[in-house]
Protein backbone atom coordinates (compact mmCIF):
# COMPACT_ATOMS: atom_id res chain seq x y z
CA UNK A 1 0.00 0.00 0.00
CA UNK A 2 3.27 2.18 0.44
CA UNK A 3 4.24 1.50 -2.98
CA UNK A 4 0.92 2.48 -4.29
CA UNK A 5 0.28 5.53 -2.05
CA UNK A 6 4.07 6.49 -3.57
CA UNK A 7 3.50 5.91 -7.30
CA UNK A 8 -0.14 7.93 -7.10
CA UNK A 9 1.42 10.74 -6.12
CA UNK A 10 4.15 11.14 -9.07
CA UNK A 11 1.45 12.36 -11.27
CA UNK A 12 0.06 15.86 -11.26
CA UNK A 13 -2.96 15.88 -8.51
CA UNK A 14 -4.98 17.90 -6.76
CA UNK A 15 -5.99 18.21 -3.07
CA UNK A 16 -9.34 19.36 -2.50
CA UNK A 17 -11.56 20.55 0.52
CA UNK A 18 -15.45 19.67 -0.36
CA UNK A 19 -18.25 20.90 2.28
CA UNK A 20 -22.07 19.72 2.63
CA UNK A 21 -24.22 17.42 4.59
CA UNK A 22 -23.71 14.34 2.23
CA UNK A 23 -20.64 14.48 0.60
CA UNK A 24 -20.44 10.73 1.02
CA UNK A 25 -22.27 11.03 -2.10
CA UNK A 26 -19.71 12.54 -4.19
CA UNK A 27 -17.70 9.50 -3.95
CA UNK A 28 -20.47 7.56 -5.57
CA UNK A 29 -21.39 9.89 -8.60
CA UNK A 30 -17.56 10.67 -9.15
CA UNK A 31 -16.66 6.50 -9.12
CA UNK A 32 -19.74 5.99 -12.03
CA UNK A 33 -18.14 8.90 -13.93
CA UNK A 34 -14.77 7.13 -13.74
CA UNK A 35 -13.05 9.77 -11.49
CA UNK A 36 -10.62 8.01 -8.96
CA UNK A 37 -11.00 9.87 -5.50
CA UNK A 38 -8.12 9.09 -3.72
CA UNK A 39 -7.90 8.90 0.02
CA UNK A 40 -10.90 10.70 1.11
CA UNK A 41 -10.90 11.12 4.56
CA UNK A 42 -14.50 13.02 6.07
CA UNK A 43 -14.23 14.42 9.45
CA UNK A 44 -18.08 16.36 10.48
CA UNK A 45 -19.66 18.71 7.18
CA UNK A 46 -15.99 19.06 5.84
CA UNK A 47 -14.02 15.67 3.15
CA UNK A 48 -10.89 15.97 2.09
CA UNK A 49 -9.86 14.26 -1.04
CA UNK A 50 -6.66 14.15 -3.92
CA UNK A 51 -7.97 13.80 -7.82
CA UNK A 52 -5.84 13.58 -10.42
CA UNK A 53 -5.46 17.07 -11.99
CA UNK A 54 -6.96 16.47 -15.53
CA UNK A 55 -10.27 14.79 -13.82
CA UNK A 56 -10.67 17.71 -11.51
CA UNK A 57 -12.66 19.78 -14.06
CA UNK A 58 -15.24 16.65 -14.29
CA UNK A 59 -15.41 16.65 -10.61
CA UNK A 60 -16.42 20.10 -10.32
CA UNK A 61 -19.34 19.86 -12.66
CA UNK A 62 -20.60 17.13 -10.16
CA UNK A 63 -20.24 18.69 -7.09
CA UNK A 64 -22.21 22.10 -8.45
CA UNK A 65 -24.91 19.51 -9.65
CA UNK A 66 -24.69 18.18 -5.61
CA UNK A 67 -25.00 21.40 -3.86
CA UNK A 68 -21.80 21.02 -2.70
CA UNK A 69 -18.84 23.80 -2.16
CA UNK A 70 -15.37 22.48 -3.12
CA UNK A 71 -11.90 24.35 -2.94
CA UNK A 72 -8.30 23.51 -3.62
CA UNK A 73 -6.42 22.95 -1.32
CA UNK A 74 -2.67 21.98 -2.86
CA UNK A 75 -1.50 21.60 -6.22
CA UNK A 76 1.22 18.74 -6.67
CA UNK A 77 3.37 17.16 -9.46
CA UNK A 78 5.89 17.98 -11.88
CA UNK A 79 3.62 20.44 -14.19
CA UNK A 80 2.44 22.51 -11.02
CA UNK A 81 6.19 22.82 -9.93
CA UNK A 82 7.37 23.75 -13.11
CA UNK A 83 4.97 26.04 -13.67
CA UNK A 84 5.98 27.92 -10.38
CA UNK A 85 9.11 28.42 -11.46
CA UNK A 86 8.60 29.36 -15.14
CA UNK A 87 9.87 32.84 -14.92
CA UNK A 88 13.03 32.29 -13.17
CA UNK A 89 15.17 31.61 -15.84
CA UNK A 90 18.35 31.01 -14.32
CA UNK A 91 16.94 27.79 -12.95
CA UNK A 92 16.13 26.77 -16.56
CA UNK A 93 19.62 27.95 -18.02
CA UNK A 94 21.18 26.27 -14.97
CA UNK A 95 18.81 22.81 -15.50
CA UNK A 96 19.99 23.06 -19.04
CA UNK A 97 23.45 23.97 -18.77
CA UNK A 98 24.02 20.75 -16.22
CA UNK A 99 22.02 18.45 -18.88
CA UNK A 100 24.82 19.59 -21.68
CA UNK A 101 27.75 19.68 -19.14
CA UNK A 102 26.85 15.61 -18.41
CA UNK A 103 26.23 15.02 -21.88
CA UNK A 104 29.87 16.50 -22.79
CA UNK A 105 31.59 14.54 -19.99
CA UNK A 106 29.54 11.39 -21.46
CA UNK A 107 31.96 11.65 -24.65
CA UNK A 108 35.40 10.74 -22.48
CA UNK A 109 36.36 8.37 -20.88
CA UNK A 110 36.57 8.16 -17.11
CA UNK A 111 37.53 4.37 -15.69
CA UNK A 112 40.24 2.03 -16.71
CA UNK A 113 39.11 -1.44 -15.42
CA UNK A 114 41.81 -3.97 -16.10
CA UNK A 115 41.44 -7.94 -14.87
CA UNK A 116 42.97 -10.96 -15.94
CA UNK A 117 46.33 -10.13 -14.85
CA UNK A 118 48.81 -11.60 -12.26
CA UNK A 119 52.17 -11.42 -13.09
CA UNK A 120 52.04 -8.17 -15.42
CA UNK A 121 51.45 -5.11 -13.17
CA UNK A 122 48.61 -2.81 -13.53
CA UNK A 123 51.16 -0.14 -14.23
CA UNK A 124 52.84 -1.66 -17.14
CA UNK A 125 49.26 -2.08 -18.74
CA UNK A 126 48.12 1.27 -18.11
CA UNK A 127 51.76 2.24 -19.50
CA UNK A 128 50.77 0.27 -22.42
CA UNK A 129 47.53 1.65 -22.98
CA UNK A 130 48.85 5.46 -22.58
CA UNK A 131 51.72 4.90 -24.79
CA UNK A 132 48.71 3.25 -27.47
CA UNK A 133 46.61 6.82 -26.66
CA UNK A 134 44.00 5.23 -23.95
CA UNK A 135 43.79 7.37 -20.71
CA UNK A 136 41.32 8.98 -18.19
CA UNK A 137 40.24 11.80 -20.40
CA UNK A 138 40.25 11.15 -23.36
CA UNK A 139 38.03 11.10 -26.25
CA UNK A 140 36.14 7.77 -26.28
CA UNK A 141 35.63 7.88 -29.55
CA UNK A 142 38.81 8.31 -31.04
CA UNK A 143 40.17 5.13 -29.99
CA UNK A 144 40.23 2.36 -31.50
CA UNK A 145 39.93 -0.88 -29.82
CA UNK A 146 41.66 -3.26 -31.85
CA UNK A 147 44.44 -1.33 -32.55
CA UNK A 148 45.16 -0.29 -28.64
CA UNK A 149 44.97 -4.31 -28.39
CA UNK A 150 47.41 -4.62 -30.83
CA UNK A 151 49.61 -2.23 -29.43
CA UNK A 152 49.20 -4.27 -25.79
CA UNK A 153 50.24 -7.71 -27.20
CA UNK A 154 53.10 -6.07 -28.61
CA UNK A 155 54.43 -4.61 -25.89
CA UNK A 156 53.78 -6.93 -22.99
CA UNK A 157 55.62 -10.44 -24.25
CA UNK A 158 54.22 -11.94 -21.45
CA UNK A 159 50.04 -11.36 -22.38
CA UNK A 160 49.58 -13.80 -24.81
CA UNK A 161 45.65 -11.89 -25.41
CA UNK A 162 44.34 -9.03 -24.92
CA UNK A 163 40.43 -7.05 -25.55
CA UNK A 164 39.63 -3.69 -24.65
CA UNK A 165 36.04 -2.72 -24.68
CA UNK A 166 34.77 0.65 -24.64
CA UNK A 167 31.52 0.56 -22.62
CA UNK A 168 29.73 4.11 -22.10
CA UNK A 169 32.66 6.30 -20.36
CA UNK A 170 34.41 2.76 -19.00
CA UNK A 171 37.13 1.10 -21.12
CA UNK A 172 37.49 -2.39 -19.64
CA UNK A 173 40.89 -4.34 -21.04
CA UNK A 174 40.69 -8.10 -19.71
CA UNK A 175 44.10 -9.76 -20.38
CA UNK A 176 45.51 -13.59 -20.86
CA UNK A 177 49.20 -14.22 -19.67
CA UNK A 178 51.28 -16.24 -21.35
CA UNK A 179 52.30 -19.95 -19.73
CA UNK A 180 55.58 -20.63 -19.21
CA UNK A 181 57.49 -22.74 -21.89
CA UNK A 182 57.93 -26.26 -20.99
CA UNK A 183 61.61 -26.90 -20.69
CA UNK A 184 61.60 -29.72 -22.49
CA UNK A 185 60.98 -27.95 -25.54
CA UNK A 186 64.60 -27.52 -27.65
CA UNK A 187 65.55 -24.65 -29.93
CA UNK A 188 66.23 -26.86 -32.83
CA UNK A 189 66.49 -24.12 -35.27
CA UNK A 190 70.47 -24.42 -35.77
CA UNK A 191 72.93 -27.51 -35.60
CA UNK A 192 75.27 -27.26 -32.53
CA UNK A 193 78.07 -29.71 -31.21
CA UNK A 194 78.45 -30.43 -27.79
CA UNK A 195 82.11 -29.55 -26.44
CA UNK A 196 83.69 -29.42 -23.00
CA UNK A 197 83.00 -25.88 -20.86
CA UNK A 198 85.93 -27.13 -18.34
CA UNK A 199 88.36 -29.72 -17.66
CA UNK A 200 87.91 -32.85 -16.14
CA UNK A 201 86.87 -36.18 -15.84
CA UNK A 202 84.09 -37.80 -17.39
CA UNK A 203 81.77 -39.39 -14.74
CA UNK A 204 78.05 -39.94 -16.25
CA UNK A 205 76.86 -38.53 -20.15
CA UNK A 206 72.76 -38.66 -21.35
CA UNK A 207 73.02 -38.22 -25.31
CA UNK A 208 69.48 -37.05 -25.95
CA UNK A 209 70.37 -36.36 -29.62
CA UNK A 210 73.66 -36.54 -31.53
CA UNK A 211 76.63 -38.50 -31.40
CA UNK A 212 78.59 -38.94 -28.56
CA UNK A 213 82.54 -39.46 -29.34
CA UNK A 214 83.80 -38.82 -25.56
CA UNK A 215 83.12 -42.01 -22.92
CA UNK A 216 82.60 -42.02 -19.60
CA UNK A 217 86.02 -41.76 -17.38
CA UNK A 218 87.57 -40.28 -20.42
CA UNK A 219 89.89 -36.74 -19.36
CA UNK A 220 88.83 -33.84 -21.26
CA UNK A 221 90.16 -29.89 -21.36
CA UNK A 222 87.90 -27.67 -22.41
CA UNK A 223 86.60 -27.33 -25.84
CA UNK A 224 87.05 -30.47 -26.51
CA UNK A 225 84.15 -32.31 -28.51
CA UNK A 226 82.05 -34.28 -26.60
CA UNK A 227 79.09 -34.74 -28.87
CA UNK A 228 78.57 -34.59 -32.68
CA UNK A 229 76.26 -33.26 -34.46
CA UNK A 230 76.72 -34.92 -37.19
CA UNK A 231 75.16 -38.26 -37.40
CA UNK A 232 75.67 -40.95 -39.44
CA UNK A 233 73.22 -44.11 -40.11
CA UNK A 234 73.62 -46.95 -41.25
CA UNK A 235 73.39 -46.47 -44.79
CA UNK A 236 76.70 -44.37 -44.42
CA UNK A 237 74.32 -41.06 -45.08
CA UNK A 238 75.65 -37.81 -43.15
CA UNK A 239 73.04 -36.07 -41.33
CA UNK A 240 73.18 -32.51 -39.28
CA UNK A 241 71.84 -32.39 -35.61
CA UNK A 242 71.59 -29.98 -33.42
CA UNK A 243 72.87 -31.91 -30.25
CA UNK A 244 71.82 -32.31 -26.84
CA UNK A 245 73.27 -33.86 -23.93
CA UNK A 246 74.30 -33.68 -19.95
CA UNK A 247 77.78 -34.75 -19.43
CA UNK A 248 78.48 -34.53 -15.80
CA UNK A 249 82.08 -34.62 -15.05
CA UNK A 250 84.26 -34.14 -12.12
CA UNK A 251 86.25 -30.98 -12.21
CA UNK A 252 86.99 -27.70 -10.08
CA UNK A 253 84.48 -24.87 -9.26
CA UNK A 254 85.79 -21.39 -7.56
CA UNK A 255 83.76 -18.75 -5.53
CA UNK A 256 84.97 -15.52 -4.33
CA UNK A 257 83.67 -13.24 -1.60
CA UNK A 258 84.88 -10.15 -0.16
CA UNK A 259 83.43 -8.27 2.68
CA UNK A 260 84.56 -4.90 3.51
CA UNK A 261 85.22 -4.52 7.15
CA UNK A 262 84.28 -0.93 7.06
CA UNK A 263 80.50 -0.17 5.45
CA UNK A 264 78.40 2.44 4.80
CA UNK A 265 74.89 1.84 5.31
CA UNK A 266 72.10 3.95 4.19
CA UNK A 267 68.86 4.10 5.71
CA UNK A 268 65.79 5.60 5.50
CA UNK A 269 64.88 7.92 8.66
CA UNK A 270 61.26 10.04 9.23
CA UNK A 271 59.86 11.76 6.05
CA UNK A 272 60.70 14.93 5.50
CA UNK A 273 58.05 16.19 3.15
CA UNK A 274 54.85 15.33 1.40
CA UNK A 275 53.94 16.57 -1.64
CA UNK A 276 50.27 15.93 -2.78
CA UNK A 277 48.97 16.01 -6.58
CA UNK A 278 45.51 16.06 -7.81
CA UNK A 279 45.06 13.95 -10.98
CA UNK A 280 41.49 15.88 -12.75
CA UNK A 281 40.78 14.56 -16.12
CA UNK A 282 43.87 12.84 -16.75
CA UNK A 283 45.79 15.83 -15.97
CA UNK A 284 48.34 16.56 -13.01
CA UNK A 285 47.69 19.68 -10.61
CA UNK A 286 51.04 19.58 -7.97
CA UNK A 287 50.05 21.15 -4.40
CA UNK A 288 53.59 22.17 -3.06
CA UNK A 289 56.85 21.87 -4.45
CA UNK A 290 59.33 19.09 -4.21
CA UNK A 291 62.42 20.83 -4.38
CA UNK A 292 65.24 19.96 -2.64
CA UNK A 293 64.01 16.40 -2.39
CA UNK A 294 65.36 14.96 -5.77
CA UNK A 295 66.54 11.93 -5.22
CA UNK A 296 65.75 10.56 -2.06
CA UNK A 297 63.18 7.71 -1.71
CA UNK A 298 59.94 7.92 -1.70
CA UNK A 299 56.61 6.71 -0.98
CA UNK A 300 53.91 7.43 -3.48
CA UNK A 301 50.33 6.67 -2.23
CA UNK A 302 47.37 6.84 -4.61
CA UNK A 303 43.95 7.49 -3.34
CA UNK A 304 40.73 7.12 -5.60
CA UNK A 305 38.00 9.53 -4.35
CA UNK A 306 34.42 9.32 -3.82
CA UNK A 307 30.71 10.87 -3.95
CA UNK A 308 28.93 8.56 -2.13
CA UNK A 309 29.71 5.30 -3.84
CA UNK A 310 30.04 6.44 -7.10
CA UNK A 311 33.88 6.68 -8.42
CA UNK A 312 35.34 9.89 -9.08
CA UNK A 313 37.64 11.15 -11.92
CA UNK A 314 39.50 12.79 -9.76
CA UNK A 315 42.53 11.14 -7.95
CA UNK A 316 45.00 11.71 -5.08
CA UNK A 317 48.39 10.81 -5.04
CA UNK A 318 50.41 11.55 -2.06
CA UNK A 319 54.38 11.43 -2.28
CA UNK A 320 55.96 11.24 1.47
CA UNK A 321 59.64 11.95 1.21
CA UNK A 322 62.09 9.94 3.21
CA UNK A 323 64.90 11.21 4.78
CA UNK A 324 68.11 8.73 4.47
CA UNK A 325 70.63 8.60 7.41
CA UNK A 326 74.32 7.14 6.35
CA UNK A 327 76.05 5.05 9.10
CA UNK A 328 79.29 3.81 8.74
CA UNK A 329 80.01 0.41 10.18
CA UNK A 330 83.25 -1.05 11.15
CA UNK A 331 82.82 -4.97 11.79
CA UNK A 332 86.19 -6.84 13.49
CA UNK A 333 87.53 -9.66 11.63
CA UNK A 334 85.34 -12.47 13.53
CA UNK A 335 81.64 -10.76 12.41
CA UNK A 336 83.76 -9.91 8.53
CA UNK A 337 84.17 -13.78 8.61
CA UNK A 338 80.61 -14.52 9.27
CA UNK A 339 79.71 -12.24 6.97
CA UNK A 340 81.61 -13.44 4.53
CA UNK A 341 81.05 -17.58 5.43
CA UNK A 342 77.24 -16.06 4.87
CA UNK A 343 77.80 -14.81 1.60
CA UNK A 344 79.53 -17.37 0.42
CA UNK A 345 76.55 -19.94 1.13
CA UNK A 346 73.98 -17.66 -0.90
CA UNK A 347 76.29 -17.82 -3.82
CA UNK A 348 76.55 -22.02 -3.20
CA UNK A 349 73.22 -22.21 -3.26
CA UNK A 350 72.60 -19.63 -6.45
CA UNK A 351 75.79 -20.90 -8.82
CA UNK A 352 76.46 -24.59 -7.48
CA UNK A 353 72.58 -25.95 -8.01
CA UNK A 354 72.55 -29.49 -9.19
CA UNK A 355 76.23 -29.94 -8.88
CA UNK A 356 77.58 -32.61 -6.68
CA UNK A 357 80.10 -31.38 -4.05
CA UNK A 358 83.00 -33.83 -3.28
CA UNK A 359 85.19 -31.75 -1.04
CA UNK A 360 85.58 -27.72 -0.63
CA UNK A 361 88.86 -26.23 0.45
CA UNK A 362 88.54 -22.25 1.47
CA UNK A 363 91.43 -19.73 1.70
CA UNK A 364 91.01 -17.00 3.95
CA UNK A 365 92.78 -13.74 3.83
CA UNK A 366 92.04 -9.71 4.95
CA UNK A 367 93.44 -7.26 1.76
CA UNK A 368 92.82 -3.84 1.18
CA UNK A 369 90.25 -3.76 4.41
CA UNK A 370 88.18 -6.63 2.78
CA UNK A 371 87.92 -10.00 4.04
CA UNK A 372 88.44 -12.24 1.38
CA UNK A 373 87.16 -16.01 1.12
CA UNK A 374 88.41 -17.88 -2.06
CA UNK A 375 86.33 -21.69 -2.05
CA UNK A 376 88.13 -24.13 -4.23
CA UNK A 377 85.32 -26.91 -4.71
CA UNK A 378 85.94 -30.25 -6.08
CA UNK A 379 82.81 -31.16 -7.67
CA UNK A 380 80.80 -33.29 -10.39
CA UNK A 381 78.79 -30.83 -12.34
CA UNK A 382 77.35 -30.71 -16.29
CA UNK A 383 79.92 -29.21 -18.77
CA UNK A 384 78.14 -29.87 -21.51
CA UNK A 385 78.02 -26.50 -24.22
CA UNK A 386 76.52 -25.82 -27.17
CA UNK A 387 78.94 -24.75 -30.08
CA UNK A 388 77.36 -23.54 -33.65
CA UNK A 389 79.17 -25.24 -36.41
CA UNK A 390 78.90 -24.27 -40.09
CA UNK A 391 78.36 -27.19 -42.81
CA UNK A 392 77.07 -27.55 -46.03
CA UNK A 393 75.95 -31.80 -45.00
CA UNK A 394 71.83 -31.41 -44.93
CA UNK A 395 70.66 -31.36 -41.50
CA UNK A 396 67.72 -32.33 -39.69
CA UNK A 397 64.95 -30.06 -38.03
CA UNK A 398 63.82 -32.20 -34.83
CA UNK A 399 61.55 -29.09 -34.40
CA UNK A 400 58.31 -31.19 -34.62
CA UNK A 401 59.18 -34.32 -32.99
CA UNK A 402 60.30 -32.28 -30.06
CA UNK B 1 -35.05 -10.29 -15.72
CA UNK B 2 -31.66 -11.00 -16.49
CA UNK B 3 -30.27 -11.45 -13.67
CA UNK B 4 -33.25 -14.13 -12.43
CA UNK B 5 -32.58 -16.23 -15.72
CA UNK B 6 -28.98 -16.52 -14.66
CA UNK B 7 -30.22 -17.79 -11.01
CA UNK B 8 -32.21 -20.72 -12.45
CA UNK B 9 -30.19 -21.69 -14.34
CA UNK B 10 -27.26 -21.59 -11.40
CA UNK B 11 -30.18 -23.42 -9.68
CA UNK B 12 -30.76 -25.96 -12.61
CA UNK B 13 -26.91 -26.76 -12.68
CA UNK B 14 -26.81 -26.81 -8.61
CA UNK B 15 -24.24 -24.00 -8.22
CA UNK B 16 -24.37 -22.57 -4.79
CA UNK B 17 -25.45 -19.37 -4.82
CA UNK B 18 -23.95 -16.17 -5.30
CA UNK B 19 -21.74 -17.43 -7.66
CA UNK B 20 -23.67 -16.37 -10.75
CA UNK B 21 -24.53 -12.76 -9.15
CA UNK B 22 -23.75 -11.46 -6.34
CA UNK B 23 -20.36 -9.84 -4.30
CA UNK B 24 -17.83 -11.15 -2.45
CA UNK B 25 -15.92 -9.90 0.90
CA UNK B 26 -12.34 -10.97 1.91
CA UNK B 27 -11.40 -9.35 5.26
CA UNK B 28 -7.69 -9.50 5.76
CA UNK B 29 -6.88 -10.11 9.91
CA UNK B 30 -9.40 -7.46 10.39
CA UNK B 31 -6.89 -4.97 8.93
CA UNK B 32 -8.53 -4.72 5.34
CA UNK B 33 -11.35 -5.52 3.62
CA UNK B 34 -11.81 -5.99 -0.27
CA UNK B 35 -15.36 -5.92 -1.56
CA UNK B 36 -15.33 -7.38 -5.39
CA UNK B 37 -18.38 -5.87 -7.16
CA UNK B 38 -20.29 -2.39 -7.88
CA UNK B 39 -21.56 -0.18 -4.46
CA UNK B 40 -22.21 2.96 -3.47
CA UNK B 41 -20.63 4.73 0.00
CA UNK B 42 -23.47 5.92 2.26
CA UNK B 43 -21.42 6.88 5.44
CA UNK B 44 -17.69 7.76 5.66
CA UNK B 45 -16.71 8.91 8.87
CA UNK B 46 -13.33 7.48 10.86
CA UNK B 47 -15.16 5.07 12.97
CA UNK B 48 -18.00 3.87 10.66
CA UNK B 49 -18.41 3.30 7.31
CA UNK B 50 -21.65 2.24 5.66
CA UNK B 51 -21.55 0.75 2.18
CA UNK B 52 -24.58 -0.09 -0.39
CA UNK B 53 -24.41 -3.08 -2.24
CA UNK B 54 -27.09 -5.42 -4.19
CA UNK B 55 -29.39 -3.83 -1.83
CA UNK B 56 -27.62 -4.63 0.97
CA UNK B 57 -26.17 -2.47 3.33
CA UNK B 58 -22.93 -3.45 5.24
CA UNK B 59 -21.94 -0.98 7.80
CA UNK B 60 -17.88 -1.28 8.96
CA UNK B 61 -17.13 0.10 12.60
CA UNK B 62 -13.52 0.11 13.66
CA UNK B 63 -11.12 3.22 14.13
CA UNK B 64 -9.56 4.99 11.41
CA UNK B 65 -11.21 3.57 8.57
CA UNK B 66 -10.34 4.72 5.51
CA UNK B 67 -11.13 4.26 1.28
CA UNK B 68 -7.83 2.90 -0.34
CA UNK B 69 -9.21 2.37 -3.77
CA UNK B 70 -12.77 2.88 -4.95
CA UNK B 71 -13.98 2.37 -8.41
CA UNK B 72 -16.36 0.39 -10.45
CA UNK B 73 -14.93 -2.94 -9.80
CA UNK B 74 -14.53 -2.88 -6.01
CA UNK B 75 -13.88 -0.96 -2.85
CA UNK B 76 -10.82 -1.54 -0.34
CA UNK B 77 -11.22 -0.53 3.18
CA UNK B 78 -8.49 -0.56 5.21
CA UNK B 79 -8.10 0.32 9.53
CA UNK B 80 -8.64 -1.64 12.74
CA UNK B 81 -11.90 -3.41 11.55
CA UNK B 82 -13.90 -4.40 14.91
CA UNK B 83 -17.37 -5.07 13.33
CA UNK B 84 -19.21 -6.09 10.59
CA UNK B 85 -23.12 -5.68 10.16
CA UNK B 86 -25.06 -6.90 6.91
CA UNK B 87 -28.60 -4.90 7.04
Amino acid sequence: MVLLRAIRKFPCYVDFCLEGIFCEKLLTYAMKNGINIMFPKKSGYVMHGSVLASDYKKLRIIVRRLGLKMRIEKKRGIYFTLKKHRNKIGLAAGAAFAAIFVLFLNLFVWEINISGNREVSNEEIIASLERSGLKIGTLRKSHDAREIEWNVLNDNKKIAWATVNIQGCCANVIVTETKKETEMKYDDDKPVNIIAAKYGVIRKMDVFDGQGVAKVGDAVMKGDLLVSAVFEDRHGKLTLKHSRARVMAETDYKITVEFPLKQIIETTGESKKTVKEIVVLGNRIPIGSARGCEGLPAKKEEKELYFLWIRLPIKEICTEYLSVKQNTITYTAEQAKDGAFQLLEEREQEEMKGMEIISRKINEEIASGKYILTATYDCVMDIAEEQDILSDIPWENTDNIS
Amino acid sequence: MKDRKKINVAKELEIPQGIAKGYFMEIHSGKEVVLNGQCDVLVLEDSVLKIKIDEHGITFHGRGLCIDLYNADGIIISGDICTVELD
